[in-house]
Formats: structure tokens, sequence, C-alpha cells
């Protein structure tokens, strides 16, 4: 009996907890304009949906599938620059420019996924994106007028669908918080899908997916591709927000960060990647003195993460909550609608593999 | 199927590894719903064997034909969605993940549900979904880890950890499985259960060819059995037979008892 009753809580029906919880985190990102008036912090709000938008999407090809990139500023930086050239240089309006961005930036992932993907280690793939990442730096600096070199490009137009302009702020508060709440919807339709089982699969062990039909290395290359156009989405947002890009927000130090943002935020965790990416961008904000150590605030944050909280901040909470709401029966709910890779069970230590 | 037509054929196949051969000029059939036991000493090649006829290992030579047609060097994943499913000697579970996951996971070979599909769940992908949610549970339950459905796979004992693979195997729908040492880790009851199952399901018309280093259950449950050693057929026959020949006595028969 209680066997079949947990069978029709299985699929397709979200968890009461889980709801309520989104409810409220939506409500909450939702009103934040509403109280803080100040554009300095609310243009922060902005940067940090953004950086999100590009760790909700890493982190499906990290947390899922356990491929690690450290190129997807590269990508960031396609979905900024083609943007860019198509409405300033070609007169194209900022929708059709970041679906062109976006294919562009798809087909670039797929051209460069498909001989990395199915030659190389999880590690040798980090390397070979973080290449990847320097040579677009470098010609987006050797560009020229394409490119604008170091300086970059400044005068993108503010994004716009149709008639309505997102111009300021607010407005583009509530678009990149928008899209990133449809970068979470997705992410949390893959991870609770076959899709994310056969991902997941994959992470556990590869021999053993292929037994099952698993084309591995296709898989890999799919879930790469569609993190690339998040990154890519993210990039030409943050063009028409900011009204301008230059190559040093698209190197090396922001993929990296990107990493470090998967990891704080809860690896495989579908909010994950906005709370990581909050988290990092946001905290300068709170302690200024730290500004000029970055670099090394984000390497003992990982550190710190990796050694003591290895399921990042997400996991860190769901670890709580179990204790407090206690019992084995969270497991047996959470296990399919759960929103990560990482159904909680009291007595398993995480992240531990024996 | 013509009753007639072998579901598995290994034409003459051979491995080296580093010139030394693990496989040697090896032949042998399993028919439909035959259940073909391969047995042999440690290191005479049985797992290599499995490997081969998968495409989880190259052939050096020699062909592998399923339901007639040329199998030989697909990749395991290719052979995998012709409906061959197969178990490891060293278990290949996704640890981190449930039980109940890990069979649904079995299902892909027919599942057929694309990565958006799924993920946006069009029209067709609920459907889908609860149906290898079903299929899953009923392999659940047949192999006996009902109460362990939720239960993250890394967390069971190995004997339930071999169950479970064997579940996962039979969740893609099978024609032809290929078991290594499926019986290792699991007591007495579990050990005779397993045959059991493994009878009721070449009962239904699936294909199984087993490895085993018990020799009561291969010999207990095998419709044939193969004999392998140093890489080469020793001996085939049924079980009666097979028990009997000295050669299989002297080469294997003698280190039984550890098995």
């Amino acid at each position: 009996m209680c066997h079949a009753k947990g069978h029709h809580q299985g699929i397709g029906k979200v968890k009461r907890s889980h709801l309520i919880g989104a409810l409220i985190g939506i409500v909450f990102v939702g009103t934040i304009p509403l109280f803080i008036r100040d554009e300095y912090t609310l243009g922060f709000l902005v940067l940090a949906g953004i950086v999100s938008l590009v760790v909700t999407g890493l982190n499906m090809l990290v947390g899922h599938a356990g491929q690690l990139s450290l190129g997807h500023g590269g990508f960031y930086a396609i979905g900024a620059y083609v943007s860019t050239l198509l409405t300033i240089k070609f007169g194209f309006t900022p929708l059709p420019a970041l679906i062109i961005a976006a294919i562009v930036t798809g087909l670039v992932a797929l051209v460069l996924g498909i001989p990395l993907l199915k030659m190389l280690t999880q590690f040798h793939l980090a390397v070979a994106t973080l290449i990847f990442v320097m040579l677009i730096n470098a010609l987006l600096i050797v560009g020229g007028p394409w490119t604008g070199g170091f300086t970059g490009i400044q005068g993108q137009p503010p994004f716009s669908v149709g008639p309505i302009l997102f111009e300021g702020d607010v407005a583009n508060y509530y678009l990149v918080w928008g899209v990133v709440f449809l970068g979470i919807l997705f992410a949390a339709g893959l991870s609770n899908s076959q899709a994310g089982r056969i991902l997941r699969a994959i992470q556990g062990d590869e021999t053993g997916a292929q037994s099952l039909g698993i084309d591995v290395a296709w898989e890999k290359v799919k879930v790469f591709v569609l993190s690339a156009i998040y990154a890519s989405v993210a990039g030409t947002l943050l063009a028409h927000y900011t009204g301008s890009v230059t190559p040093a927000q698209f190197g090396v130090g922001p993929s990296l960060e990107f990493m470090v943002m998967v990891f704080l935020g809860g690896k495989g965790s579908v909010i994950g990647g906005v709370v990581g990416g909050s988290f990092i961008k946001l905290l300068p904000q709170v302690t200024e003195f730290m500004k000029n150590y970055r670099l090394l605030v984000d390497g003992l944050i990982l550190t710190s993460v990796l050694l003591f909280v290895p399921q990042g901040i997400v996991g860190l909470f769901r670890k709580i909550w179990d204790r407090r709401s206690g019992g084995q029966s969270p497991a047996e709910e959470t296990s399919l609608n759960g929103d990560g890779g990482h159904p909680p069970v009291a007595s398993e230590p995480v992240g531990g593999q024996p | 199927m013509n009753q007639e037509t072998p579901i598995l054929e290994v034409d003459r196949i051979s491995k080296n590894f580093g010139g030394l051969p693990a496989v040697h000029n090896l032949s042998f059939t399993v028919m439909p719903a035959q259940l073909k036991g391969l047995i042999g000493p440690n290191g005479a090649g049985k797992t290599t064997c499995i490997n081969l006829i998968t495409g989880a290992l190259s052939l050096t030579s020699g062909e592998v034909r399923f339901e007639g047609k040329r199998i030989t060097g697909l990749p395991l994943h290719k052979t995998a969605r012709l409906s061959i499913s197969r178990t490891f000697q060293l278990l290949r579970i996704f640890q981190e993940m449930t039980v109940l996951e890990n069979v649904m996971a079995g299902c892909h070979r027919w599942a057929n549900l694309g990565t958006l599909q799924a993920a946006i769940r069009l029209p067709g992908a609920r459907a889908k979904e609860r149906e290898i949610m079903e299929v899953a549970r009923s392999e659940i339950d047949f192999i006996g880890l009902t109460s362990r459905a939720h239960a993250l796979a890394g967390a069971l004992p190995v004997g339930e950890q071999r169950l479970l693979e064997i579940a996962r195997a039979l969740a893609g729908k099978p024609r032809l499985l290929l078991l290594d040492e499926p019986a290792a880790g699991l007591n007495d009851a579990e050990r005779a259960r397993l045959g059991a199952l493994l009878r009721e399901l070449t009962g239904r018309g699936l294909s199984i060819l087993l490895i085993e280093h018990n020799m009561d259950l291969v010999m207990s449950i095998s419709d044939e059995i193969v004999v392998l050693n140093y890489g080469e057929k020793l001996a085939e026959g049924r079980a009666s037979e097979v028990r009997n020949l000295q050669t299989v006595i002297s080469a294997y028969l003698g280190d039984a008892s550890d098995a």
C-alpha cells in the first residue's frame, strides 16, 4: 500500500515544500526593486542575475554530466560580441540578435564539443576549455574594428522585445531575473526527467551507462551545447544592459569564477547556480575592502567549500533541513522530485564515494 | 523467431592482449530462450568473452552475430541498443542515484526520450516517464528490492547491488542477457532465488549467457555449459555431460571447492 502511494507521488508532481520554496523565492526576487531604490545596488543585482544564468547552465554540465569546463567565459563572450555586432553594425534589434548569437554559440560549442567530449576525460576537458577561452580572448583583443581591441565596443542599444524597451536598472532587473527563472525552470525539468537521469548515470559510471544503450559522448555534447547557450544568452543580456563590452569581462578569470560559483552554490542543484552566482557577485559589495583580494577570497571560499561543504550552500541547507525534520521520509519523497541529483539520506556522508 | 536460428553466434573469436591470447579461436552459440553457462578457472577468458560480444573490447579476429546479423566492431552502447543487456563482474551501478533511478535509467534503450522533449515535457513525455516508472517498479519487484527502491544504490550491500544491476539490465527489455558472476556476494538463499528467477526469465523467452563461479548454481540451472581454459573451449554440453569429462575435472573442477 505505502509502496503504491510513493509511486503516485512520483513523476510530474512537485513536492509541496519545493513549490512553497519556489513561491517564496519568486516573491522575494520579484519585490526587491520595491525596497531597494538605489541604482548602484540594483545594478549589482542585475549583474548577479546575469552571472547566475551562466552558472545555472554550467551546473547542468558539471553537476549532472560530471564534466568540467573552465571556458564558459568564451561562450559568454560570443553571446555578447555577436549580438553587439548584429545590433550596432548590422542594424538588428536585440531579440533576433540574442537568438542568432545563441545559435552561433551553440554551433561553436557543438564543433568544439564533439572532438573534445568524445576523446577527453573531464580533466583534459577542463584544460582544453581553458585554452578555448584564452583563444577567444586573444581574438577579441586582436579583432581590430570588429571587436574594438582592448577597449571593446560601446553603445549597444537597450534590450527590447517589440515595442517593450528594457531601459534602466528596474526594467533590466525584471528582464534578467525573468530569464533566470526560465533557465531554472528548464534546468529543473531536465533534472527531474529521464534526460537528467541519463546525465547522472554518465557521471556515476560511463561504462555502466553505455551498457544501457546510452551514447555517452553524444549526451555530453548535448548538455555542453545547452550550457553554452545559457552563457551566450547571459552575454547578450550583459552587453545590452551595460551598453559596453570589453575582453577583460570574458577572460580566464570570470571563467574560473563561474566554476567556483557552481561548487559554492551546490553542484547538481538546480538553484545552486543562482545561490553561488549571487553570493560571489554580491559578497564584495558587502565587504568592500576585499575587492583587491578578489582571487584570494575566491580561492579561500572554494577551498573551504570543497573541504567542509562539498555539496555547496544548497546542500548544506538541505542537510540542516533534513536533520530538523528528521527521519527517513525526505529521502523517499525527494528522490524523484528533488531539484538535484543527490537525494538526501541522513545516514549517507555527502559527496563520499566508497 | 525461428527456433533453429541461434540468437547469438560466437564464431572463432580471438583476442590478444600484447601478444598474449586471452581468448583463442572460440566458437559457441546461444539459442533463443536458452540459458548457457560459461565456466572456467580464473583467467580463462570468460569476462573477456562478454566484453568482446558486447563491444566493450574489440576483437583481434573472428565474428559475433546477433539474431543472424554481424555485430563485430559495434561499441558497447550500440550492442546495448540492439537489445543485448549485460551486468559487470566489477559492479558498475550509479552509486549516488537511488535504486529506482538506477533502474529507470536502464529503460533508456526503448524509451527514446529526447533531451528537450523530456526537459520541457513535450507531449508524450509524461506518458513515457510514467511507463518508465512502471517498468522500473516491476523489475525492482521482480528482483526483490521493493523495500530498497528509494535507498541510494551505493548504500546497499554488495549482494543487493548485484541484484540491482540485473534489474537495471532487465529494464532495457533485452532479448539477450549476459551475466558476469551475478551470484558473487549472495548468500545461499539469495543464490537459490536468483537461480529460480533466471529460469523464470528463460521461461518467458529471454536468452541468457551466464558466467558463474558457483558450480552448484551453474550446473543446476544451465541448459548447456561451455567450459573455457586458457582462452580456448575445453568442452561444451549438458551439465551432466560436462561434469564427468576428465579434461574438465583436471582443468577446473579441482578448483571448484574454493569457488
